[in-house]
């Protein structure tokens, strides 16, 4: 069963990942196939144990950046069609070639034997353990992230408030 | 169950993020105060008493944060979390943040008056430059991958915003803009890396990577080549350096100058962090990437920059050529090395610095003075301006007695020295290379000297120059640092002599026992 | 979990999701006639049986299958068709981490009333929640119509707003609970606290005094975090883009706004999905913030306890689950009630006004919430000891 549901969302995810590079021109569609591969992604990090982060995964990426995009895509009515630069074949193939290459290395690099279920914390992925790591282990990871949110806040004021003095 | 937390570890970061975290909140009060008409010591708030009241605040912080840093630069390694050390406070961090603190205090320094002269006068800079300063100060710490990136992001996001705060500017927008999307495509190249790597040993420590860290596991290679990638563009090396003029150019110039110098010292630093103890095991093939970085660096970088006639642009070709020096002291990766690269680091800082700073008060009501042609009759309108500039282009070309001089002498010592020491010919030809290079900068070094002095202004274009005293301390200081390091250079390397950086990193880097 | 527990909780999971739907069309509508003064729908009859309205539902289901649909001449036929699809299921499988009850074990078999119990409970209604956005912003978009789109980026730009102050106007009630479970949310709120302990810490009064035992509040959600529940509520109502938040629609401004060029039964499963949400987000409320299904002052342990004397232990807890279900759905509906309330009572807020009530009063005061939430968390921690 686990193996089934495996199979189906990875596959599904790398499919969605591959759509969004051929629907470049069509911002909507592209949005989509981004929202099924984050969706996808958040299953196999459910059934990888981690199921914070794959709440976390759809809360915050497939529900709100991507909503964001699309906000941004209907606000300035982007129909697709009229972006991007002229197609470049030969970048295009080599590009294609050296990322089919690289995965088909990293798949049989990665094939492994992975850590049993059974040596795994039952603990492991609960909300309240990683509440836990992130105020005493990542203390200072977790703080430099606040201050790092509070500047890319400020940044995008001082951007783009409209009026300025 | 409570982390056992020091915080006096990290007092000067602390220092640098409460600014970052206050100054917001100051301009928009004071904004209020300007709004309402409200009288403080009574008179009435206005805008220069705001910007004032925020560059004393601003300057304060960072002059505590470095008089910290330096009071505290003798004690042992220190670590703000004892169980689970992700920074580590030793020399080669205090020195660091010592260096980003004197660059951050001059910019903010120039940057009062500038901002008023393109008509951004607003809080908000210095809270992004606090911001920016804490990531690097955090990045040259970082001792786990999952910092590392959290600091190199923390030290670019406020730095793109920076670079586009010229809002009027198209060239400005242009920099923020190329400058985001090339500088988030390094960051994720620089990510991937870290999860091959992590995906390779299995953790995110550097000196557990070190232990984990297989040469001829594919995985790992690829890991530490992204990473290495992801540096490269950070300190603009060839061939990853074609955003710095276009974002060198149109960013305001005092951000200009500390993106050229701030941004090369913390990604230096943490490159020699990452170097010397992560991926250390790897050495032998990295050595040969480096090798071609710093040759293509310096050449290119050079070449480049005689063909400018921006100043701004042969600037940032000029600093790609400095980040190809510096990276000769990666290739030699001994103790001499390492203190050749911090030593050029210092002294590459208050040239850059110095050499914005004569940019950045020639600007008049938002429009610079962009070509090299422009700055004729320099020598005349603002003498001292000239001089300094002189004598940070001097400098930068490494005419002795001057302080630039001794930046390369260093990094050649430890070259030829390690050379000799193990027999290979390929960093002698590296050490050539450098002395080659430095001749043919001397060709654009030169030029503006000749320009400013030798050329009469044409009429009305002559550079309109009245710098405002924070300005000019800011010159004085930047030329009295080029002539006095030039004269005692030893003191200010012997700062490394009795540090053995290597080791202080590679033990600051292992875990803590709690 | 247990196939008995599966049954039990499928059941009444299935049972919410068909019942509800249809009955809520007639709810709203003898509401409004209530709050009007009017006798409201009343017409439709089968064989003269007219059952104070009840038949309407049926009618309004038939004609709605009935009718042509509708696609426009340039739309996406593919997300026009989904789209209807992606704003109604999310809210029915909302109701998959609800706990109508607590556990029971009855004859040697537990039975725990609630389909899923997540460690992330809360987050998964709003992840789940998240979803539903896209079928109103693509609806909008694939029908071809600047109507539609209109309301496309006003539901784009509300939902997102609204989902940060509803997110983190709960963080207080989890700080407090320890947890997101919302079974655990449920048991701890059957508890009491004593709201004079202070008087003993300090020393004014001997231990088991009577008058610092007397006073007792229940530990529920709405005592506790009064401000966050109308916060949340809010801003929950503000994601179901209900009145008067109901701006994406603004019939007087652009129409029907993301889900104009729909007809049939695609429209009739927007509105399902609004109704639907309606029950949600008062079966959230309840469990949060309103004990979920403990009466106050009377814990469960007690009722079960109480009742064993009487009928013995296994009668005792199927009673105890009879009565938590009810005591659990009175409060939905009463939710329900108050819901419909606002919506005929209130009238909608300018695009603008909604943006602002978001950004600049929800979100400040829920952010202010949790510093407060903390405060007192650690006073209270170091007063009982």
């Amino acid at each position: 069963m686990e193996q089934i549901l495996f199979y189906v969302f990875s596959g599904l995810a790398i499919l969605s990942a591959i759509g969004l590079l051929v629907n470049v021109r069509n911002t909507v569609n592209a949005a989509l196939s981004l929202v099924v591969c984050m969706l996808s992604l958040a299953v196999l990090f459910i059934m990888l144990h981690a199921e914070f982060v794959g709440v976390l995964q759809v809360m915050v990426y497939a529900g709100a950046i991507v909503v964001l995009f699309l906000f941004v895509v209907m606000l300035l009515n982007l129909r697709g069609g009229n972006m991007g630069a002229e197609s470049q074949p030969v970048l295009k193939l080599v590009g294609g070639a050296v990322a089919v290459g690289a995965t088909v290395k990293l798949a049989t690099l990665l094939d492994r034997p992975l850590k049993p279920w059974a040596d795994i914390d039952p603990e492991f992925g609960t909300v309240a353990h990683i509440g836990r790591v992130f105020y005493t282990d990542y203390m200072l990871a977790f703080q430099v992230a606040g201050v790092l949110l509070l500047a890319g806040i400020v940044a995008a004021v001082i951007l783009a408030k409209r009026e300025i003095d | 169950m409570m982390p056992n937390l020091d915080l006096s570890a990290i007092s000067p970061m602390i220092f640098v993020a409460v600014g970052a975290i206050l100054l917001p909140l100051l301009e928009v009060l004071l904004a209020r105060m300007i709004e309402r008409r409200r009288s403080w010591l009574g008179r009435t708030v206005n805008r220069e008493m705001a910007s004032t009241a925020i560059v004393i605040f601003t300057v304060l912080l960072l002059v505590l944060a470095l008089l910290r840093t330096v009071g505290t630069f003798d004690l042992p390694v220190a670590h703000f979390n004892l169980d689970h050390p992700m920074i580590a406070v030793d020399q080669l961090t205090r020195f660091l943040n010592a260096v980003l603190l004197i660059s951050a205090i001059l910019t903010v320094l120039v940057s009062s008056r500038y901002l008023a002269d393109i008509g951004m006068d607003h809080g908000e800079f210095y809270a992004l430059l606090l911001a920016s300063l804490l990531g690097m100060m955090l990045l040259g710490a970082a001792t786990d991958l999952i910092m590392l990136f959290l600091a190199l992001e923390l030290m670019s996001i406020p730095i793109y915003a920076l670079a586009g705060f010229q809002r009027s500017s198209l060239k400005s927008n242009e920099s923020a803009l190329k400058y985001f999307i090339i500088g988030s495509f390094a960051s994720a190249l620089l990510l991937y890396g870290c999860a091959l790597l992590y995906g390779a040993t299995g953790t995110v420590e550097l000196a557990e990577i070190a232990r984990g860290f297989d040469p001829e596991n594919p995985l790992t290679l690829l890991g530490a080549a992204l990473v290495l990638v992801g540096f490269a563009f950070k300190i603009a090396s060839v061939p990853f350096h074609q955003w710095a003029p276009d974002v060198y150019e149109g960013a305001p110039t005092t951000v200009t100058g500390f993106m050229a110098t701030a941004v090369k010292v913390a990604a230096f630093g943490a490159l020699i962090r990452v170097v010397a103890v992560g991926l250390q095991p790897g050495a032998e093939i990295m050595y040969g990437v480096f090798w071609w970085l710093a040759v293509l660096s310096m050449t290119v970088g050079n070449v480049m920059a005689i063909i400018q006639q921006n100043t701004k642009r042969m600037l940032a070709y000029s600093s790609v050529a400095h980040g190809g020096y510096m990276l000769v002291g990666i290739c030699v990766g001994t103790q001499s090395g390492y203190a050749g690269l911090l030593f050029y680091l210092l002294v590459y800082t208050f040239m850059t610095i110095g050499a914005f700073t004569v940019l950045a008060i020639l600007t008049r009501d938002g429009r610079e003075v962009s070509r090299i042609d422009d700055l004729a009759g320099l020598h005349e309108t603002h003498p001292f301006a000239a001089i300094v500039m002189t004598l940070c282009m001097f400098s930068l070309a490494g005419i002795p007695p001057l302080a630039g001089f001794w930046g390369k002498w260093y990094l050649l010592t430890g070259a030829v020295e390690r050379a000799t020491a193990i027999g290979d010919t390929s960093l002698i030809v590296l050490a050539v290379v450098l002395v080659m290079n430095s001749a043919i900068s001397l060709a654009y070094y030169l030029r503006l000297p000749v320009v400013m002095y030798m050329r009469e202004a044409r009429g009305a274009d002559r550079p309109d120059a009245t710098a405002g005293a924070l300005q000019t301390t800011v010159l004085w200081v930047c030329a009295l640092a080029i002539v006095l390091i030039g004269v005692v250079p030893g003191d200010f390397l012997i700062l490394f002599g009795d540090y053995d950086l290597i080791a202080s990193a590679r033990v600051a880097a292992s875990a803590v026992s709690p | 979990m247990e196939t008995s527990t599966v049954v039990v909780s499928v059941f009444l999971f299935s049972i919410i999701a068909l019942v509800f739907m249809p009955i809520m069309t007639w709810v709203e509508r003898k509401q409004s006639a209530l709050m009007q003064d009017r006798i409201g729908a009343n017409r439709a009859e089968i064989f003269g049986i007219r059952a104070i309205g009840l038949i309407h539902p049926v009618t309004d289901a038939i004609k709605m299958f009935t009718k042509e649909d509708v696609i426009p001449t340039g739309a996406n036929r593919f997300l026009h068709a989904i789209c209807p699809f992606i704003a109604v299921v999310p809210a029915i499988v909302s109701f998959a981490v609800i706990p109508y009850g607590g556990s029971y074990t009855a004859w040697g078999s537990s039975w725990s009333l609630v389909v899923a119990d997540l460690d992330y409970g809360v987050l998964y209604i709003f992840a789940i929640g998240s979803i539903a956005a896209y079928g109103s912003i693509l609806a909008g978009w694939a029908g071809n119509n600047n109507w539609g789109m209109l309301g496309s980026i006003r539901v784009a730009a509300q939902m997102l707003s609204y989902e940060v102050s509803m997110g983190i106007s709960v963080v207080g009630l989890f700080m407090i609970y320890g947890t997101l479970r919302l079974t655990d949310i449920g048991v701890a709120q059957q508890e009491t606290f004593r709201l004079l302990g202070f008087v003993e810490h300090f020393g004014w009064a001997t231990a088991g005094t009577a008058w610092v035992d007397f006073i007792k509040i229940p530990l529920w959600g709405a005592i506790l975090q009064p401000l966050p529940m109308f916060i949340f509520l809010a801003a929950i109502l503000a994601e179901n883009k209900r009145p008067p938040f109901d701006t994406p629609e603004g019939e007087s401004e652009i129409v029907a706004g993301y889900f104009i060029e729909y007809s049939g039964m695609k429209f009739g499963l927007f509105t399902a999905g609004e109704l639907v949400e309606v029950v949600v987000i008062s079966a959230l409320m309840a469990a949060l913030f309103l004990g979920g299904w403990s009466i106050p002052y009377l814990p469960e342990t007690a009722i079960i306890g109480g009742l064993s004397e009487l009928f013995g232990p296994n009668l005792a807890n199927v009673l105890a689950m009879i009565i938590a279900v009810h005591v659990f759905f009175a409060k939905v509906l009463a939710l329900i009630f108050f819901q419909m309330l606002i919506r005929w009572s209130l009238p909608r807020f300018r695009y603008d006004q909604v943006m602002n009530l978001g950004w600049k009063i929800l979100l400040p005061l829920s952010i202010a919430n949790i510093v407060v939430t903390g405060f007192v968390i650690l006073l209270v921690a170091e007063i009982t000891g």
